[in-house]
């Protein structure tokens, strides 16, 4: 997903990240920002829709107004608008949802350009299945940013696979991820070792290299939707939290 | 390979898995690894430690006694100096590191630091220096546990949490006058030895203020210590940080020690989870605030509001133990706490007479002696002097509840409502009374309000949700129950029977419940 972004070799690790070119190329729209702006919303388009349903709408309507919003996200300049101050994706977005929704929305339900210009499609049927495991209670902002964190954690272990299918080690990781959650006292080091047909020693050595990698993607992924990097553990905080009530 | 309850549950919560958690994982499991950046630049944990031979290479002013395991910034060995024959833990940094320079600076400034602290709570300094490009730290040896495992271990009473906070104030309040904050206060870096003193260890990220150095050691944005015991302005604006941080963190640990969580997002207050005094919530919170001017400005201050709360008990009432012992030395002292509000001496149910208070109160004291028609009597007369006292009317009903009339006894428990609605020993026995009548609905409410006030009220709704088979529910009050110390054979056979989800009927038949 981001690897067309890394291509361009920049200076320091962090300014590929995702957001924060966004907000480099403010006003100069290049071909790196709006890559780089298409990846966020193709990741992060679903806890927008999960709250605009939430907020009421309906799902044909929610599905529409989510598709046209990102558009027109894709397209205008919303980022002109973005405040500079607050360097989070994550914020930025539900902001400017709401502004579209009130103002623009019901001109523009009229005139629709519809799914097929678009970047990415909204798999609505999807979409919709997923809304309705959502917990009820939650209000629509909440349910935005708990719907984020998970889509963190999602695209998180969703790397961390992908990295050992390509090391040609997917079953190992199918079978050691649960320790990832795993109370330290809970692991039965020696029974894995047999499954895994590894030296109990390498099982240890497999589940801490595990959790660091997950460690350090997780904050990748942070970093991806924060400005600079002493936003990252403002932000991890803000997400523990929200996923703790 | 890994245990689970049962399918769909997280084996380290327990909390159940819906389908969209992250790869089948519990992703409040998984926010809670660590995931803050490593302050060391080493990865100890994969870095395998250097021998014991190859140590005692190194300092031959050691005798290197076996490895102790792996510390917040290197190893650590049990060593005995042969000169002052004393034995002492000696922390190694790792060698051949690329920011070895960068770490053998801070190490320096830790060990300096820290030989600047001189005080029974904190870990001593003895020694440091340098050899074969390893940077050596001798400290006391400390025999006995970390915090972090006796939480593991779940041994951790509420009254021995309330002995293990004071000590730390204290040693905090030593190193904050001399300038010097922790700053990575947490379960691991506080230990316990085998007397019961209490040793902060790892004032390895000191930061010293008072007089700066000329050169500015840690100019990146590494963030130090661990993110959920941190301040708030140690993750915000970290130049800002003093010593009110570690105040924050001790605010953590301790509301850790009591509840067994950490407090994250909205969360509930101590008394709300564990049967303590509601005095201390407010101590917990004060050290909590996220703005550091609205926490205690001093670590002595929260040891002298606790020894304030403890030395002025609550009177108890019906089924609650009340002691107090304040030990002067930070041993293992146990401080029993009452969980009782003073409701026996509320205004608004002392009525107006305060004869008739004594009568009520003497009313009382029959009553918890068994002679329920003496106690009836007494609080009769309490009434025929001051009709409006609520707690004789409550306890009027109790006598007749006792002895066996009910009809008389709701009749009187809703008089004391009336008069003062959260009169506890009248929500008390209207929720105990509607059980016994096995009217549950009717029970639940006068139960759960009676509950934050009166713990004899847990034992009723553990019974009450057994009897309707909501064992979940039930197994939080029972566990309040045993964990309280009160609650004797029944309080275990009602936790049993909530864990196991089963109640037998010899159990139901002892219950009274259907």
């Amino acid at each position: 997903m981001d690897t067309e972004t890394k291509s361009d070799a920049p200076r320091s690790a962090f300014v590929t990240t995702h957001w924060s070119v966004v907000l480099a190329a403010r006003r100069n729209n290049t071909t790196r920002s709006r890559a780089a702006l298409e990846s966020l919303c193709r990741a992060y388009w679903y806890p927008l829709y999960a709250c605009v349903r939430r907020m009421g709408r309906s799902p044909h309507d929610a599905q529409d107004l989510t598709q046209e919003f990102f558009l027109r996200l894709l397209e205008k300049d919303y980022l002109k608008s973005a405040d500079p101050a607050r360097g989070r994706f994550r914020s930025f977005l539900l902001v400017a949802m709401k502004r579209f929704l009130a103002n623009e929305w019901d001109r523009a339900r009229a005139q629709k350009r519809g799914g097929q210009t678009a970047p990415f499609s909204i798999d609505a049927a999807a979409a919709e299945s997923r809304y309705e495991l959502e917990a009820p209670r939650d209000a629509p902002e909440k349910l935005y940013d708990r719907r984020w964190a998970l889509t963190l954690l999602e695209q998180t272990m969703c790397r961390l696979r992908q990295e050992a299918l390509a090391a040609g080690k997917a079953a190992d990781f199918d079978l050691l991820k649960s320790f990832l959650t795993a109370d330290k006292a809970g692991i039965r080091y020696a029974e894995s070792a047999k499954t895994l047909n590894m030296s109990e020693g390498a099982v240890r050595v497999a589940i801490h290299r595990l959790r660091r990698r997950f460690r350090d993607i997780f904050r990748e992924e942070i970093a991806n939707t924060v400005d600079a990097p002493d936003e990252i553990d403002e932000e991890l905080r803000y997400l523990i939290s929200i996923m703790a009530e | 390979m890994n245990e689970s309850k049962q399918a769909g549950t997280c084996p380290r919560c327990g909390a159940s898995l819906g389908a969209d958690a992250p790869a089948g994982l519990c992703a409040r499991c998984l926010l809670a690894l660590p995931l803050s950046t490593p302050t060391e630049g080493f990865d100890s944990k994969t870095e395998p430690p250097p021998s014991i031979a190859e140590i005692a290479a190194l300092f031959p002013q050691f005798e290197v006694l076996e490895f102790l395991g792996r510390g917040g910034m290197g190893f650590v060995y049990k060593a005995r100096q042969p000169k002052l024959n004393r034995i002492v833990a000696l922390k190694i940094l790792a060698a051949g590191d690329p920011r070895s320079i960068r770490f053998a600076e801070r190490f320096q400034r830790e060990a300096q630091a820290l030989a600047q602290l001189n005080h029974p709570n904190i870990v001593a300094v003895h020694d440091f220096g340098e050899s074969g490009g390893r940077w050596f730290l001798a400290m006391e040896f400390v025999d006995g546990v970390n915090l972090r495992e006796l939480l593991r271990a779940q041994k951790i009473k509420p009254g021995e949490a309330l002995a293990i906070v004071p000590p730390i104030c204290e040693a905090l309040q030593y190193a904050h006058s001399r300038g010097i904050v922790h700053r990575d206060i947490k379960p691991e870096n506080i230990l316990l030895d085998k007397q019961g003193r209490v040793k902060i260890a790892d004032f390895g990220i000191a930061k010293i203020l008072g007089p700066a150095r000329s050169e500015t050691l840690t100019a990146d944005r590494e963030t130090m210590g661990t993110p959920h015991y941190m301040a708030p302005e140690q993750v915000e604006r970290p130049a800002t940080v003093d010593h009110r941080a570690d105040i924050y963190s001790l605010g953590v640990v301790f509301y850790e020690m009591l509840t067994g969580e950490l407090p994250l997002g909205r969360f509930q207050p101590p008394s709300a989870k564990v049967h303590i005094d509601v005095r201390l919530d407010e101590v917990v919170l004060r050290a909590l605030e996220k703005e550091p001017e609205r926490r205690y400005q001093q670590a002595e201050e929260i040891k002298t509001t606790m020894q304030t709360i403890a030395s002025t008990p609550q009177t108890s009432h019906r089924g609650l133990f009340i002691g107090m012992t304040v030990g002067a030395t930070a041993a293992a002292v146990v401080l029993f706490v009452v969980l009782w509000l003073p409701w026996m001496r509320h205004a608004s149910q002392m009525g107006r007479s305060s004869s008739a208070e004594k009568l009520s109160q003497s009313g009382w004291q029959l009553f918890q002696q068994g002679d329920f028609a003496k106690a009836r009597d007494t609080f009769s007369d309490a009434l025929k002097d001051d009709p409006q006292n609520a707690g004789a009317w409550a306890g009027l009903g109790w006598a007749q509840l006792d002895s066996g009339s009910q009809q008389a006894a709701e009749t009187n428990f809703l008089k004391a409502l009336a008069l003062y609605p959260d009169q506890p020993g009248a929500l008390n026995g209207l929720g105990q009374l509607y059980l016994i009548q096995r009217k549950y609905d009717k029970a639940e409410p006068y139960l759960l309000k009676a509950a934050p006030q009166a713990s004899a009220a847990w034992m009723g709704l553990a019974k009450l949700y057994l009897a309707q088979d909501k064992f979940d529910d039930a197994l939080s009050w029972a566990q309040k129950l045993v964990d309280s110390g009160q609650a004797g054979d029944v309080g275990q056979q009602l936790l049993q029977a909530a864990k196991t989800r089963q109640v037998s009927p010899e159990l139901r038949r002892t219950l009274g419940i259907q």
